[in-house]
């Protein structure tokens, strides 16, 4: 079995306080897998530690087999891993276009270039055109970033992750805020972007993890408590304790 | 498409304005416009990190200076040298200390960034005022006899001649104003207004953020050097008050601000409003910094984006004005 994503004990605290506490980590080539957990369980650390935000205190990351532990982000998105943000994290002043044109122009590699106009970078708007009909954007080409509705904003945040054509995609709360409409979308959205990639998922939405995710990592106080599919999750009496039963006696 | 022939007849209208300006203007004025048009390039050419990368540099003289002192020491040690390969070796030297710099600059941002740029900038002042053997102290350089821009067996031309200085700095000023235009509608530049506006995202998206911000700094610096030559060759005396003081990193600040943040020519449309402030203050009292300094608080209190958004602001009113107007026509009628 090759794992796309292995992280080998990691560790890691903020001044003292422990947050992610041994973690190892597998994700297989092309699996879509969810990590939930409740409230302070260090997901988004986990994810800031992945994607190279932090440097973890102890342990290793092994990106496609080569460890990335200390690489800078840029240089990890280069070997094909994208992330989503939490918190919608656009260019406010610029236009849906020019958003997934400069992923485009990433993905292509064009990035020190200031002799040649981007208007005839070969095949760049088309390319950018073409990815704004797949998402249903179109509508929008030229309208700033700042003015779209909550909804498309974060479809927008979850396409220019995918600009880049990453390998593996993380995306951090995809669907958090969003109206059940919205979130039907959204899965919809990320159903076809992701196809035939790996993607690891944060969500707090059980709906969303549970029909999405191929398999499921319960974390708890910064430790793996299981990782199975999702219906073995379900069934997990340790889960049930820590996380869902909780969640799954309110439905 | 007819905004864009607009643009463009304006363009064309402006540079024969440029063209025939010496046969109608006195020797104050024709130097006048000399004086802005360096001003706008210095002022572009901060622009360039002020608007485009979200960087405020306050210590831009810093480049400005370095570009004037290099091409005065190598016009006055070396001796025949032209001014082209002066001017070329005063920008690059300009270019080089950005480069220097660069390291340390493109790791902080916001307050960290202007505080550090302005430290380097006063540092290469008082550098300048006690290196009396070279660069004369305060005193000053002072260029006695300015070398030919020529290519030897092609053209000569004679600085000195306010005429011929004018049309080579309009020349020199509208050829950069354009490379930088230029620069902004490529790639890198794309990604510089990635970097103003979200640069983690930038970086999470595989570019190099510190790598860019070098490349655009150097830039930045190349041209500013530039300007800071022109002005040398203008002046013929380059002082560390004219040339490296802090009120040298500030006007081309107070430019932008006033002629609008964010547009590729506020800083143009600033440096011409305070040429004008200039000389009108100066009718009435001694005290120019002090009238200045009002306008410039009035801008950042009642027009954050300047001549330019007081003028978009304007046209969106007018929209609305007409719209109405329209309405009300409508509703008459019927």
């Amino acid at each position: 079995m090759s794992f796309i994503l292995e992280t080998q004990d990691l560790r890691h605290d903020f001044k003292g306080m422990k947050v992610i506490r041994g973690v190892d980590l597998q994700i297989r080539q092309g699996e879509r897998h969810a990590i939930i957990g409740p409230n302070g369980a260090g997901k988004t650390t986990l994810f800031n530690l992945v994607t190279g935000m932090y440097r973890p205190r102890h342990g290793h990351i092994l990106f496609k087999g080569q460890d990335v532990t200390k690489l800078k982000p840029y240089k990890r998105n280069r070997l094909g891993m994208g992330r989503s943000f939490q918190i919608t994290s656009l260019f406010e002043h610029q236009t849906v276009f020019e958003h997934l044109r400069l992923g485009i122009l990433s993905r292509m590699g064009v990035r020190y270039n200031f002799f040649k106009p981007m208007t005839m970078v070969k095949g760049l708007t088309e390319e950018v055109d073409a990815m704004l009909a797949r998402v249903n954007l179109s509508e929008y080409r030229d309208q700033w970033a700042s003015l779209l509705s909550y909804g498309k904003s974060r479809a927008l945040e979850m396409t220019l992750t995918m600009a880049t054509n990453p390998d593996l995609v993380l995306l951090d709360e995809p669907c958090a805020g969003m109206s059940a409409e919205e979130t039907r979308n959204a899965v919809g959205l990320i159903r076809e972007l992701t196809t035939g990639k790996s993607m690891i998922i944060v969500e707090h939405d059980m709906d969303v993890v549970f029909s999405l995710a191929d398999r499921v990592t319960v974390l708890h106080y910064g430790k793996i408590l299981a990782c199975d599919t999702p219906s073995e999750i379900q069934k997990n009496k340790d889960v049930k304790d820590a996380y869902l039963g909780h969640g799954m006696k309110k439905q | 498409m007819a905004g864009n022939i607009k643009k463009l007849v304006l363009g064309f209208i402006l540079l024969g304005a440029i063209g025939i300006a010496p046969r109608f203007l006195g020797i104050i004025s024709l130097n006048m416009a000399v004086e802005l048009a360096i001003g706008a390039l210095f002022a572009v050419s901060l622009n360039l990190l002020l608007s485009y990368t979200g960087l405020l540099s306050f210590g831009h003289a810093l480049f400005f200076g370095m570009g004037a002192y290099v091409m005065g020491i190598s016009i006055t040690y070396m001796d025949g040298i032209t001014l082209i390969p002066a001017i070329l070796m005063g920008s690059l030297a300009a270019g080089l200390t950005a480069l220097i710099f660069t390291p340390l600059l493109v790791r902080v941002t916001g307050t960290a960034f202007s505080m550090l740029t302005m430290a380097f900038g006063q540092l290469m002042y008082v550098l300048c005022i006690k290196m009396r053997g070279i660069t004369g102290g305060e005193d000053g350089l002072t260029l006695f006899d300015m070398p030919l821009l020529s290519v030897p067996g092609v053209f000569s031309l004679d600085m000195t001649d306010p005429a011929t200085l004018y049309y080579t700095v309009m020349g020199v000023v509208l050829i950069s104003i354009g490379c930088m235009w230029y620069f902004t509608k490529t790639p890198l530049g794309g990604v510089q207004a990635g970097i103003r506006d979200n640069a983690q995202r930038v970086e999470y998206l595989g570019f190099h953020v510190s790598a860019s911000k070098a490349v655009i700094f150097i830039i930045s610096g190349t041209f500013a050097g530039l300007a800071g030559c022109l002005a040398a060759i203008f002046q013929q005396v380059i002082s560390v008050d004219g040339f490296l003081r802090i009120n040298v990193s500030f006007m081309p600040i107070m430019a932008i601000m006033i002629g609008g943040l964010g547009h590729f020519l506020g800083p143009v449309i600033g440096t011409i409003f305070l040429m004008f402030l200039n000389q009108m203050a100066m009718r009435y009292t001694d005290k120019v910094e002090l009238v200045f300094g009002i306008v410039f608080i009035m801008v950042v209190m009642y027009a954050p984006y300047g001549i330019h958004g007081l003028w978009v602001k304007a046209r969106i009113y007018w929209g609305i004005f007409r719209h109405r107007k329209g309405a009300l026509g409508k509703e008459e009628r019927t």
